[in-house]
């Protein structure tokens, strides 16, 4: 068959292309997308027949069209890592997204660098998600595994790339760089492909380990949202109130967990390569990875308070659907190329817009209609008793609110290109397009922060609490003794580490006192909230010793609340106490436009030359350059402070890729201990790239000067006995010394002396012994002297001096540890959780 | 009415007032004229850096001290100072976003956004060059 491809269309006239690749994978993608509309038709015909031979035989049908549909998108996977593993540059996916000199772990990346391969892996995952449904959901099977199919659907709908009418629906990573680029003219020649050396790489951005795995996860994440969703909508289609929670469980805590931990590793490579100058930069991307998270966490609360007291169904059912659909409304924001104005990493428009939008809206409308038919119809079950103001039911509702108002917040501000989309070029309300707030990061921590901090003090409290009857469990006077003990152990570290609580109150007195913050700083949500992060961690250990009693069934919740803690302790102390130690205190006055600490954080080190930073003596000592990129090696030193002693020594070596299409690209280098990390970043390098030549010559008398880019060069007088170089042969040659003296705009003075040399034995043929000034970058010629006048005609050349210098950035982060500590923690927990409900469920 | 649902309204409530209250912290786009209208109000200025005039960069001397001059979208011109260091290819930009504002004749930039070539564009050029480079070879 593959010759049959290759003769086939080598008939075109191209030659090299491997078209069999091509073909095949398309024939993938229809299939797929056949077979997964197929399998979800079939799987619904099943759950709706009455007869249950039909039901079976409809089941068999869908299951097969789901396996072909998973066996396929596995061909398209292969065949799509071969293109680019073999440099087929003759397809646009591998041209665009690869180059030749890429190393394997980063090929993978190409791999889901566009928007194509990003879809093909959330299929992927979705997937083999849907094949451990087939396995394990038993009487679920046939309405979750069809909101499955029917996700997959609309995802492949994405790739298909076929046109209907004039509309092009999906775009295909199988196309041709010909067809893609038909107007460029290098495609009019048979053999355009010998031409086409190199793809056009990965972004360097892309190019660091952790953008090998954290797209993986992530989008293991994304798909796993979608079967809560589908249970939720399995719940609602057969008016099965109970039995679906169970089976549920599990899938959820996995999409806690999986989710979670991809959102931590984009954390971690903002942290490591982005240079955001930290692990959160509230870019909207991640935001809007953040938020179906929340929900979803929020979602397991709410079922988990329906399991113990049958209150708050609707409201599981709630948070359920919106994270399915934050999820689908991130990737409309994400991949329309709307974000573009706002994002660092958004996508780029491939035209899906439209279908982006029926995908959003499908699962949105046909989710909340539901629920909207049952609520109105009075169908879901509520108690009519009500929840006790003391009870735990109560407060977990209150704490999932919080999670809410969090996600409203962070949603609204990122949509900002959609509301000018609507009001502005739409409605034409808006008078001026709106753009994000001048400083983002104090924007969202104005409500975050207080938000983080409530959910903290519940996550401490709640499990003291009883369902249902408010009453006091035995032990729980240690939710008290273990908030007072938070408060003190808070104050402690605050006060040892003097983290600055002069930010965020809950009333202004700033102009009464300014250390009044000191004596108070409950006013202070910083304060409160690493409270919160303590209280989080004493009370759930507190409950785990003298509640439960090391009870290992209930040790997950407890597990996963502690790692918040954690989580929340980290946050505020590495964000509070992140110092920048590069600050440049010899900077010129701006006037009074700029505040005086703010964006002082570059500083300029010249090569072999040592600043203070910190605890630290910096030098930077030389450059090494491994194409593409190039590492600046920057020495740090610490001394005791009494003895200078040498405490310890290192070098970090941060890179700097000059890149063709996007400038300078930093990936800084990190030196971590256990308690802090140091971060050192390159902002820029000089460009030694067009150095100045310049050659300068004249008839001079003594005592005339020469003006040159660097100095004036001065003729002092004629020396009939210069001094000679080592080994020079004088005989039977007479020489003339031009003393040179260059008064250096630098303020120096540097003296040079060429010789002119008549060699008498040669025909009186004349030479010159170049005198040089290194400095400054001047060889200095004698061409002539008239021996009658006096004067001396020089040519001088005058090269400019590569620059050697960095412009720096050095940040302190204490405790950025607890951050992954923390994170891990509580996804452990939630796992833990999940192999728990799986063996309770069997 | 349970008190669940007094809560739900109230936080109801708390959320529409936050949101409105945040909403005072968005800026807006904007051109030079208008910027110098609303003095030390944070805007959004879309356009060109003017590529006649100098770019004012001494690393050596201060390495936190940008200026350079822009177009807006109606051919306003105006000085930008930014305190940071410039961006690696500046010269090249497209198309330029700066936030801040402006105080007395300069406008405070407090973050620059450019935008290179874009990619296809960008994408035609790298092929030209590879078919000029062997050309010129044989």
């Amino acid at each position: 068959m593959l010759q049959f491809f290759s003769e086939r269309f080598g008939a075109n006239g191209f030659q090299g292309e491997k078209l069999w690749l091509g073909h095949l994978g398309q024939f993938f993608i229809v299939l797929s997308f056949c077979a997964a509309l197929l399998s979800f038709i079939s799987y619904f015909t099943a759950e709706f027949s009455k007869d249950a031979l039909k039901e079976k035989s409809w089941r068999k049908l869908a299951r097969a069209g789901f396996i072909t549909h998973g066996a396929s998108v596995l061909g398209i996977f292969v065949l799509l890592f071969i293109m680019i593993l073999k440099h087929m540059f003759e397809y646009h996916y591998a041209w665009r997204h690869s180059s030749t000199e890429l190393p394997v772990k980063y090929i993978i990346s190409s791999f889901w660098e566009g928007q194509e391969g990003s879809f093909l892996l959330w299929q992927f995952w979705l997937v083999v998600q849907g094949f451990v449904g087939i396995w394990v959901l038993k009487k679920y099977e046939n309405p979750v595994m069809g909101i499955v199919a029917l996700t997959q659907v609309f995802l492949g709908s994405m790739i298909i790339g076929i046109y209907i009418g004039h509309y092009h629906v999906g775009s295909s990573p199988f196309t041709l760089l010909r067809t893609e680029m038909a107007n460029a003219p290098i495609f009019q020649r048979p053999d355009y492909l010998t031409f086409i050396k190199d793809g056009n790489g990965l972004n360097p951005l892309l190019q660091n380990y952790w953008m090998t795995i954290h797209p993986p996860v992530l989008f293991c994440g994304f798909a796993s949202v979608t079967i809560p969703f589908a249970f939720v909508i399995t719940s609602l289609l057969r008016k099965d109130w109970n039995d679906w929670v169970k089976p549920a469980f599990p899938w959820i805590l996995f999409s806690v967990a999986v989710l979670g931990t991809g959102i931590l590793m984009g954390g971690a490579w903002a942290y490591e390569s982005l240079s955001f100058g930290g692990f959160w930069a509230w870019d909207p991307v991640e935001n809007m990875s953040f938020v179906p998270w929340l929900m979803v966490v929020a979602g397991l609360h709410m079922l988990l308070v329906y399991r113990y007291t049958k209150q708050s169904l609707i409201s599981t059912y709630v948070f359920f659907i919106l994270a399915f659909g934050l999820v689908l409304y991130s990737t409309y924001l994400t991949r329309s190329g709307r974000l573009g104005d706002t994002s660092v990493h958004s996508f780029t428009d491939e035209g899906l817009e439209p279908q982006l939008l029926a995908y959003l809206a499908f699962f949105l409308v046909t989710g909340f209609t539901l629920l909207g038919i049952r609520v109105f119809k009075g169908q879901i079950p509520s108690v009519e008793k009500e929840e006790d103001l003391g009870s735990r039911e109560f407060w977990m509702f209150i704490g999932s609110l919080v999670l809410l108002l969090s996600v409203v917040q962070m949603t609204f501000t990122t949509s900002i290109p959609v509301w000018n989309l609507i009001f502005h070029d739409q409605l034409h309300i808006l008078k001026d397009k709106i753009a994000p707030p001048e400083n983002v990061v104090a924007h969202y921590n104005a409500i975050q922060v207080w938000l983080g901090m409530l959910a903290g003090l519940l996550t401490g409290l709640v499990q003291f609490l009883a369902y249902k009857t408010g009453k006091a469990p035995k032990g729980a006077a240690w939710a008290v003794y273990s908030f007072l003990i938070s408060v003190v152990i808070a104050s402690v570290v605050a006060w040892a580490m003097h983290v600055d609580f002069t930010q965020q109150h809950i009333i202004d007195l700033t102009s009464i006192s300014s250390s009044i913050y000191f004596k108070f700083p409950f006013i202070s949500s910083y304060f409160m909230f690493l409270v919160a992060g303590f209280y989080a961690v004493l009370g759930n250990l507190a409950y785990f010793i003298f509640v439960v009693k090391g009870n290992s069934r209930l040790l997950g919740g407890t597990i996963s609340h502690f790692g918040f803690g954690v989580f929340l302790i980290g946050v505020l102390i590495s964000q509070n106490k992140r110092e920048i130690i590069s600050i440049n205190r010899q900077g010129v006055n701006f006037g009074k436009e700029f505040k005086p600490d703010e964006k002082l954080e570059n500083i300029l080190l010249l090569r072999d030359s040592t600043l203070i930073m910190g605890d630290y003596e910096v030098t930077y000592t030389g450059n090494e350059e491994q194409k593409p990129n190039h590492f600046y090696l920057v020495n740090y030193i610490r001394r005791d402070s009494v003895t200078h002693e040498i405490l310890e020594q290192f070098t970090l070596k941060p890179n700097a890729q000059i890149n063709p299409r996007m400038g300078l690209i930093a990936n800084p280098d990190t030196k971590h201990y256990l308690t802090k990390d140091v971060f050192t970043h390159v902002s820029s390098v000089p460009n030694n790239t067009d150095l100045k030549d310049t050659m300068y010559g004249g008839e001079l008398a003594v005592k005339d000067s020469l003006r040159t880019r660097t100095s004036y060069l001065v003729v002092e007088a004629l020396d009939a006995r210069p001094p000679l170089p080592a080994n020079f042969d004088a005989n039977q040659k007479l020489m003339v010394g031009i003393k040179l003296e260059a008064h250096g705009f630098d303020k120096k003075i540097y003296s040079a002396e060429p010789i002119f040399v008549i060699d008498m034995a040669n025909g009186n043929s004349v030479s010159s012994i170049p005198g040089e000034i290194s400095d400054l970058g001047i060889t200095a010629n004698v061409d002539k002297i008239d021996p009658v006048s006096k004067m001396v005609t020089l040519s001088i050349r005058e090269v400019e001096k590569p620059l050697d210098f960095i412009i720096m950035k050095a940040i302190v982060f204490p405790y950025i540890n607890l951050v992954w500590l923390g994170g891990i923690i509580t996804f452990l927990g939630a796992l833990f959780s999940m192999y728990r409900r799986i063996r309770d469920n069997k | 009415m349970k008190k669940i649902h007094i809560v739900v309204l109230l936080l109801l409530a708390v959320a529409v007032g936050v949101i409105l209250a945040m909403t005072g912290d968005y800026t807006t786009y904007a051109n030079f004229a208008q910027a110098r209208a609303k003095i030390n109000k944070s805007v959004n200025v879309v356009g060109y850096l003017a590529k006649d005039k100098p770019l004012n960069y001494d690393p050596q001397k201060d390495p936190n001290f940008f200026s350079f001059t822009m177009l807006d979208k109606e051919g306003n011109e105006q000085k930008v100072v930014y305190k940071g260091s410039k961006p690696q290819d500046f010269e090249r930009s497209e198309q330029l976003v700066v936030k801040g504002r402006v105080s007395g004749d300069v406008f405070a930039a407090s973050e620059i956004s450019m935008k290179c070539p874009s990619k296809y564009v960008n994408d035609e050029i790298t092929l030209k060059e590879t078919t000029v480079s062997i050309k010129s070879g044989s």
